[in-house]
């Protein structure tokens, strides 16, 4: 039912692709990100405008006074909560529901580019049961996984002249940009409900980056394509909506 | 605070889902086995095992020396005189082992990607397809005489009549080199990508093809000699018996071809998708399909017996002697020798297998 709905249309879109762009792998998971990218946009700008109104919210003086008065009784602290976001026409779970939604396009176009690179038989043999009926696939196979100096069926390091390992230079871009993405997204407020925000925000900043790195190390490359192309995309998207402030979120 | 909950469990399920439909390099495929003086050696992932065939009982494993994440998957292949023993594995590494005992005699790790064929050995010679694009050349003490570079993987075991070799490409090529030193003598162009060793009889070469063919081409110039259609892409090449050529696709057809013309003189559709090449012996041919089931049939495509295993089926059947062995892909059995019958005579279980290796690595 996941693959039916979701992972296969993905996987055939990905490929169709591939078959556009000259059968180029790497940039057919540029071109496949950006475009599932452009497509969740009004769900990013959506959670980005119930983001900013939550910390708005977080900074009028209504909040913090109840925040105060009813500090010691949770019940009513979430009644006057609860009147306030009626009040000031604040949906709270507004940037939380988009997230949620892409939630699964996320699952889902990370499972098409792992099938899609398929580099030994058990998996050649599924890619061929899950690509449709119009699509001459015997002709696209073997497909070119090549891209500048990686194999992107292989995990990628580039080996330069006179260092005697490889260096993961992928990984470092892809654990630097999900740094900068965390940084740009995580809150700002100092209130109380924003401290917490705030907390969780640089923990997320810490660990996220980490494991897209350890995942980017380890997996095939084509998968840390697609991070650092979705990173990229979300701090583009940031900077084209005006909110990538360098010194803000160097001082964070 | 639930806020707070909530984006932790996000983080979470995002890295569990991620970590559990992921593919690392370990990508895995079916058992690879062969036979030689009355042993099974079964290359499986993490080892490579020698069995003996007359009751299965383990003499010994080989689970790659000082090498991480040792996997090997293509049958394990023999020198002339049978004192060398080499199999390559997914980690781009080729091994040579004392089929005795499966001490480690010299490995070679230069290739980029995965050994999904197994190699050819000559006198001298073993010639090594990988998935990187590159045709290895060693000699017996392991060291590279040449590399043929043909750019696309590499998955089909080369084949010689000792003037040339002849090397199947997924690039859709088959090429002619010179055993001497990797020189081109003819290429030629299909229509599909060419996953297994071609059958080479009097002069022709048979390939199977994902376009869904079966193609003849003359060993002496590339020429195309016939195109026979099939119903699904055709894994393995044919294997051959007095002018005929029996074949399976993953479409489930079963057929026999007339080996001069591609002429189709018999089909059947049962089992399901076939992967492996076909075993031919005493006028009984052996289908292994996907869904499990083994089929036997006459030469002439009468149904003899059928046995359903659990699993699926994949690796060819292999004879040795009056033994038919089976090795199923993610099964609760390992290796099942059989009589040609269709009677089984000793089954080992995946679980017992898996304990045996355990305490051989305990022991280390």
């Amino acid at each position: 039912m996941w693959n039916t709905l979701v992972v296969d249309p993905m996987l055939n879109i990905l490929l169709w692709i591939y078959n556009l762009l000259g059968h180029n792998f790497g940039l057919a998971i540029i071109a496949f990100t950006l475009l599932v990218r452009l497509l969740m946009y009004p769900l990013t700008k959506q959670q980005l405008q119930g983001a900013e109104a939550m910390q708005k919210l977080q900074q009028d003086p209504r909040w913090k006074k109840i925040q105060e008065k009813y500090k010691n009784d949770r019940e009513k602290l979430a009644q006057e909560q609860m009147r306030l976001y009626k009040e000031l026409g604040v949906n709270p779970f507004a940037s939380c529901l988009p997230t949620l939604i892409q939630f699964p396009i996320i699952i889902g176009l990370y499972s098409a580019v792992i099938k899609a690179l398929a580099h030994a038989p058990i998996e050649l043999i599924d890619l061929s049961r899950r690509i449709y009926p119009f699509f001459d696939l015997a002709q696209l196979i073997p497909l070119n996984s090549r891209f500048l100096w990686m194999d992107l069926g292989r995990p990628e390091s580039l080996h330069i002249p006179g260092i005697p390992f490889g260096i993961p230079t992928l990984a470092i871009l892809v654990g630097l940009t999900a740094y900068v993405q965390s940084k740009i997204m995580s809150p700002t407020t100092a209130s109380s409900g924003g401290q917490q925000n705030q907390m969780m925000g640089q923990m997320m900043s810490i660990y996220m980056p980490l494991f897209l790195f350890y995942l980017t190390l380890t997996f095939p490359s084509g998968l840390g394509l697609y991070f650092l192309t979705s990173n990229l995309a979300t701090i583009a998207q940031y900077a084209f909506m005006g909110k990538l402030k360098p010194k803000e979120i160097l001082s964070r | 605070m639930k806020k707070r909950w909530l984006l932790w469990i996000l983080f979470f399920g995002l890295a569990l889902s991620l970590s559990a439909c992921g593919s690392r390099l370990g990508a895995n495929s079916w058992p690879g086995v062969t036979v030689a003086d009355n042993t099974a050696y079964v290359a499986a992932g993490p080892a490579v095992y020698a069995f003996r065939v007359e009751d299965g009982s383990l003499l010994w494993a080989f689970t790659g020396g000082d090498a991480r994440d040792f996997s090997a998957y293509a049958p394990p292949v023999f020198s002339a005189d049978h004192q060398v023993m080499v199999v390559g594995d997914y980690g781009g590494r080729l091994y040579a082992l004392d089929p005795k005992n499966g001490a480690l005699k010299w490995s070679f790790d230069g290739p980029q990607s995965h050994f999904v064929a197994a190699p050819l050995i000559t006198n001298k010679t073993i010639y090594a397809p990988n998935a990187d694009g590159n045709l290895y050349a060693l000699d017996l003490q392991g060291e590279v005489l040449w590399t043929f570079e043909a750019g696309d993987p590499l998955w089909g075991t080369p084949v010689t009549d000792g003037k040339r070799l002849y090397v199947p490409s997924l690039g859709h090529v088959l090429y002619a080199i010179d055993p001497k030193d990797g020189s081109v003598i003819w290429q030629t162009k299909l229509d599909g990508a060419l996953a297994s060793q071609p059958t080479l009889v009097d002069g022709v070469l048979y390939v199977g093809t994902f376009a869904n063919q079966v193609v003849a081409v003359q060993a002496e110039d590339g020429k195309v000699l016939w195109t026979a259609p099939a119903s699904g892409w055709v894994w393995s090449a044919p294997a051959y018996a007095d002018g005929t050529l029996f074949v399976g696709d993953l479409g489930g057809k079963i057929m026999a071809l007339d080996a001069e013309t591609g002429k189709e003189k018999w089909s059947v559709t049962q089992g399901g998708p076939v992967i492996g090449q076909p075993a031919v012996d005493n006028d009984a041919l052996y289908f292994t399909t996907e869904n499990g089931v083994l089929i036997a049939l006459t030469t002439e495509g009468k149904p003899l017996w059928q046995h359903n295993f659990d699993g699926k089926l994949y690796a060819s059947p292999v004879v040795a002697g009056d033994t038919l062995l089976i090795a199923p892909y993610k099964s609760t059995n390992f290796l099942v020798a059989m009589n040609t019958d269709g009677q089984i005579r000793w089954t080992l279980t995946t679980e017992a297998v898996e304990s045996a290796l355990k305490l051989l690595q305990e022991k280390k």
